[in-house]
């Protein structure tokens, strides 16, 4: 009888969610970008040419709400099971806030962690996405507006069509991206007019879908997105369903976003029934 | 396979780094997802991967290759979650083998101890000393020698044969059914 074969046996092949791997490179690269700031990193130096920050993550994503403490107690915790009951029960207590205190407090560590990342630089901004877990789509813009996709392992191609940067429809230029305000109310009220006129009923989710735009894919600099993350917290339509897992209504069609408090980045987004991933974003010299 | 033989990413640049964690994540996931289930691997997985970084500047190539001083930190960090190893070995023992377990966590409240689990396969694995379980899952599980079980762990060669055969042997017993105490639980 050979024991380790049925050990083997035993174990079998766990069935492993693919997206594990993404979440990990994600922890993986925000560790690498703050070497600083994490209890026993000291000892090693950081990286060359990083400008030392040493505001906390936590405290600088939440100097501008007053809510230092609860985002603090927040900042590196687990996402585990267990946080789907306190979820529950926050809102059992704190009534017809759908964000809750759990979700406020993944969307303020998020902020705290791009807002202390250095600004990326390059000659092209590039974006590399994964549609429904298969189909992955390049995008690189240059600075002059001049766009290219590929598809796969495809050739890139000069991009043609609106864009390639929407807000709900309405083309925005790098610059103009670049330029948004990186506080809280000047930033919903920019986000506002560029939106123009939309019907009262549909207002909420656009507004949301507008933020959550400049989230990921979008060359908004590090301020903007973690002003876009606080806004977010903000909204009253925006439900917090656990595990780094928000959602809101859009038109009519309900999209969920998963994010990573740790890295501050935008895992995946789920609209009816298509998914995406962006796995890259970010500036870059290298040519499409 | 000597260390010459084989390419070795330089782990002080980012790149290098990076060259270890894609060709190695997959399998260190399945073995802490083995170990602990899939829900609970993923911090584990995660921290061995941050371990590994932060610690880049002590690892010597001349001792170990990459894949078997990841096992190394992988199977300490696994060490530190017993109950949810427990957790994992009762699943293993209860759901038919196709079973997908995800969902193990949820019953977080759940105190599972070791005595919980029958005289089983699992439950033999269960109540191995933690250093017999963990030779034997690198052998079973990872596939390392012995030679790199003994560096991955930081423990004598002659240790790891000697820890193999213990587990081992109680095993054998455990899948025997010869043992008059547990059959009577049987």
């Amino acid at each position: 009888m050979d024991e380790l074969k049925k050990v083997r046996e035993l174990y079998g092949e766990p069935s492993l969610d693919p997206e594990v791997r993404a979440r990990v490179a994600a922890r993986l690269d925000a560790e690498r970008a703050a070497p600083a700031r994490r209890r026993g990193w000291r000892r090693s130096a950081p990286p060359a040419g990083r400008p030392r920050d040493d505001r906390a993550p936590g405290r600088a994503g939440t100097a501008r709400t007053g809510r230092a403490v609860r985002a603090a107690r927040s900042w590196w915790a687990p996402i585990t099971a267990g946080a789907a009951i306190v979820v529950m029960a926050a809102v059992a207590f704190v009534g017809p806030r759908l964000v809750t205190d759990e979700g406020e407090g993944v969307l303020l560590a998020a902020a705290g962690v791009v807002e202390t990342r250095p600004a990326t630089k390059g000659a092209y901004w590039h974006v590399k996405r994964v549609l429904n877990g298969s189909d992955v789509r390049h995008l690189w813009v240059a600075r002059d507006g001049r766009a290219w996709t590929s598809q796969g392992a495809g050739r890139p191609v000069p991009f043609t069509g609106k864009g390639p940067f929407t807000m709900d429809g309405h083309e925005l230029t790098i610059a103009q991206i670049e330029a948004l305000p990186d506080e809280v109310g000047p930033l919903l009220a920019k986000v506002h007019a560029i939106l123009g006129d939309v019907s009262e009923d549909e207002r909420e989710g656009v507004v949301a879908d507008a933020i959550t735009g400049l989230l990921w894919s979008k060359p908004a600099p590090p301020d903007v997105r973690a002003a876009a993350y606080r806004a977010l917290a903000g909204l009253s339509n925006v439900r917090y369903l656990g595990k780094g897992t928000f959602s809101y209504d859009v038109r009519g069609v309900r999209r969920e976003l998963v994010i990573d408090r740790r890295s501050g980045q935008v895992l995946r987004a789920t609209t009816g029934q298509a998914t995406e991933a962006v796995l890259e974003a970010g500036w870059t010299d290298v040519k499409p | 396979m000597t260390a010459a033989a084989v390419h070795q990413p330089d782990l002080a640049d980012p790149e290098g780094f990076g060259e270890i964690f894609d060709a190695h994540f997959g399998e260190i996931h399945r073995y802490v997802a083995q170990r602990l289930g899939p829900d609970d691997a993923e911090d584990v997985v995660a921290e061995t991967f941050l371990t590994a970084f932060r610690k880049r500047g002590q690892y010597d190539p001349s001792r170990a290759s990459a894949r078997t001083w990841l096992y190394g930190i992988a199977t300490n960090l696994v060490g530190k979650h017993r109950r949810s190893e427990t957790r994992a070995l009762r699943a293993l023992d209860r759901l038919p083998r196709d079973r997908d377990v995800q969902g193990l966590a949820e019953g977080v409240a759940v105190r599972v101890s070791a005595q919980s689990l029958g005289p089983s396969l699992a439950g033999a694995i269960s109540r191995l000393s933690k250093g017999d379980r963990d030779v034997l899952l690198l052998v079973a599980l990872a596939g390392l020698s012995h030679e790199e079980i003994a560096s991955a762990l930081g423990i004598p060669y002659g240790t790891v044969g000697s820890r193999l055969n213990r587990a081992r042997k109680k095993l054998r017993k455990a899948l025997g059914g010869t043992n008059p105490m547990e059959g009577e639980h049987g």
